[in-house]
């Protein structure tokens, strides 16, 4: 009687006891996680590579925003040229973009040089968030090796109320679990709330996994197959009720120090982004524009979206979204990636700076300064706190 | 015996070492900004061999191996309730040790202590001693290996 996660696991590997080697299916790094990589794989006496396996993405500091970054840049590109190995530049955020090209598929394994792999959960995949020397030893072996971890079942039924969004969802869960609920853990979300949602709209409940410390997660799909063996044994079960659930914000300094945005409604803030592998979907530049049309943001606050993807961006423009942003006074950052979240560019918080953010983390100097401050939200509050230049629920504008 | 240097449950890699920092990846230089906006005398204070003592879920969050670098950089034994899963590897696959305290040591800030690997033992500064968890066999092949890399030009593929 096996959890999903790992009849997944053990579809690609061998186990001994409460371990199991994987061949994995897929291995992606990015500009941040890759340079100490090819310095581990420069240390190998036999340098065979798996290249077919290797997806490389530039996206945390695209274009490079100062000499050390354009090094590693350049030596990234070098070793891509140097094994053929394909990558991304400026073409979008890694999990976003892994996604969209199909490159997750159900029942793979995927290796990610990223914490937030496990994302690809809501493809059906088991993704496993790795650092650098990790993602090395699998471009050489097309392996990795991990303890089979216990799964949490998350249940989420319900319709959304108006101004819910699935980040609020993912807000509810990540309060119940708290930063170290899911240690060691991985989790498995179902319920009727989920059988509604693109893969893109389940993107925030699977990125927030990472908050709460889980080696992996994964979302049942009947239609793939993708469910437990009847009596598989959780070592835990969490139920969100998505019909009672009001708008949430994580407030400074840490992801699961949520609260209602009623609570902390009037907060003046200098700072709004939307976007991230969190929040910079199709589906979030949608809720955005639709508070932001015909009307103007508040010129104190710095209105920063940043589209995901390429494709995101052209289908934005298609829908005339990316038009109604810039009336409203929005900046629209491109090309696509993750500056803003870890304040590494187009937006980095100073001293004093509020910021309401649509990313994952709020950690003290997260997004800037340690004396700036991160409040985690749905694109719907954090485009209606732009409107008033305080923090606002956005149920008033909907 | 060694300084103490206490800290709360779940110090983040990116308390460890902001985001902004971690565009080298010159040990040195990565080793200036070490608990920066958490413990900002750690940079100039800490010694070869002093003990970093967490909480729960030391090392959470972001998967940067700039985390475990500085670790290894500053020369410090981890002792730790519990950690990120990816910071734990990182610490092996770069030959650090991360061990594991059943529940809180009672050691504060500053205290004596005293860390013995061999027997995975930490003494308290009254002189008595804590035994820390089991390693699993993996573990403890890519450790005493002394990393990831060394690991795999000694074996040609993982052995559980």
């Amino acid at each position: 009687m096996s959890t999903l996660v790992e009849k997944i696991l053990k579809r690609r590997g061998k186990t001994q006891e409460n371990h199991i080697i994987v061949d994995v299916d897929r291995i992606m790094s990015h500009d941040t996680t890759t340079p100490l990589a090819v310095e581990a794989f420069e240390g190998f006496t036999e340098k065979t590579i798996q290249r077919e396996k290797i997806v490389i993405v530039f996206d945390h500091i695209v274009p490079p925003s100062s000499p050390e970054a354009g090094l590693n840049q350049l030596r990234m590109k070098e070793f891509c040229r140097r094994y053929s190995i394909p990558f991304y530049e400026g073409q979008g955020i890694c999990h976003t973009l892994m996604i969209e090209k199909g490159l997750v598929q159900p029942w793979n394994v995927i290796i990610g040089g990223d914490s937030h792999t496990p994302v690809y959960g809501v493809a059906g995949a088991v993704g496993l968030g790795v650092g650098s020397s990790d993602i090395a030893a699998c471009w050489k072996t097309g392996q990795t090796w991990l303890e089979i971890p216990e799964s949490i079942k998350i249940e989420i039924n319900g319709a959304m109320p108006n101004g819910v969004t699935s980040k609020d969802v993912a807000l509810a869960y990540v309060k119940e679990l708290t930063l170290s609920g899911g240690q060691e853990k991985a989790l498995e979300f179902s319920g009727d709330t989920l059988a509604g949602m693109d893969v893109y709209e389940k993107m925030p409940i699977g990125i927030m996994a990472t908050e709460c410390t889980a080696v992996t997660e994964v979302f049942e799909d009947k239609s793939m197959n993708l469910i437990p063996d009847e009596g598989a044994a959780y070592s835990d079960e969490l139920h969100v009720e998505a019909n009672k659930l009001e708008p949430l914000i994580a407030v400074p300094h840490s992801p699961d120090n949520v609260k209602p945005v009623a609570e902390v409604a009037g907060k003046p803030v200098t700072q709004v982004f939307i976007g991230s592998c969190t929040n910079g979907t199709i589906h979030d530049l949608r809720i955005a524009s639709r508070l932001l049309k015909g009307r103007r943001v508040n010129p104190y606050v710095r209105t920063i979206v940043e589209p995901a993807t390429l494709d995101i961006y052209h289908k934005a423009q298609a829908e005339g979204l990316i038009d109604t942003l810039l009336e409203s006074g929005a900046m629209i950052c491109m090309p696509p990636g993750c500056g803003p979240c870890l304040g590494r560019h187009q937006g980095v918080l100073g001293e004093g700076d509020v910021c309401v953010s649509t990313s994952n983390r709020n950690y003290k100097g997260r997004m800037g300064s340690p004396d700036s401050e991160v409040y985690i939200a749905s694109p719907a509050t954090a485009a209606a706190t732009a409107l008033e230049g305080k923090i606002t629920d956005p149920r008033r504008y909907l | 015996m060694a300084r103490a240097w206490v800290f709360g449950d779940n110090i983040s890699t990116d308390y460890i070492i902001p985001g902004r920092f971690n565009i080298t990846t010159d040990p040195k230089e990565l080793r200036k900004h070490v608990f920066k906006y958490v413990r900002p005398e750690f940079v100039e204070q800490a010694k070869i061999g002093d003990v970093v003592i967490g909480g729960k879920n030391f090392g959470c969050g972001s998967s940067r191996e700039h985390a475990a670098i500085v670790m290894r950089e500053a020369g410090v034994y981890l002792v730790a309730q519990s950690y990120g899963w990816i910071f734990r590897r990182n610490c092996v696959n770069l030959g650090v040790l991360p061990l594991q305290s059943k529940g809180p040591l009672g050691i504060r800030d500053g205290d004596d202590v005293g860390v013995d690997l061999a027997s995975r033992v930490i003494r308290d500064s009254k002189g008595e001693t804590h035994q820390l968890m089991p390693i699993p066999r993996i573990v403890l092949d890519i450790y005493q290996a002394g990393g990831l890399v060394e690991y795999l030009n000694k074996n040609a593929t993982y052995s559980l």
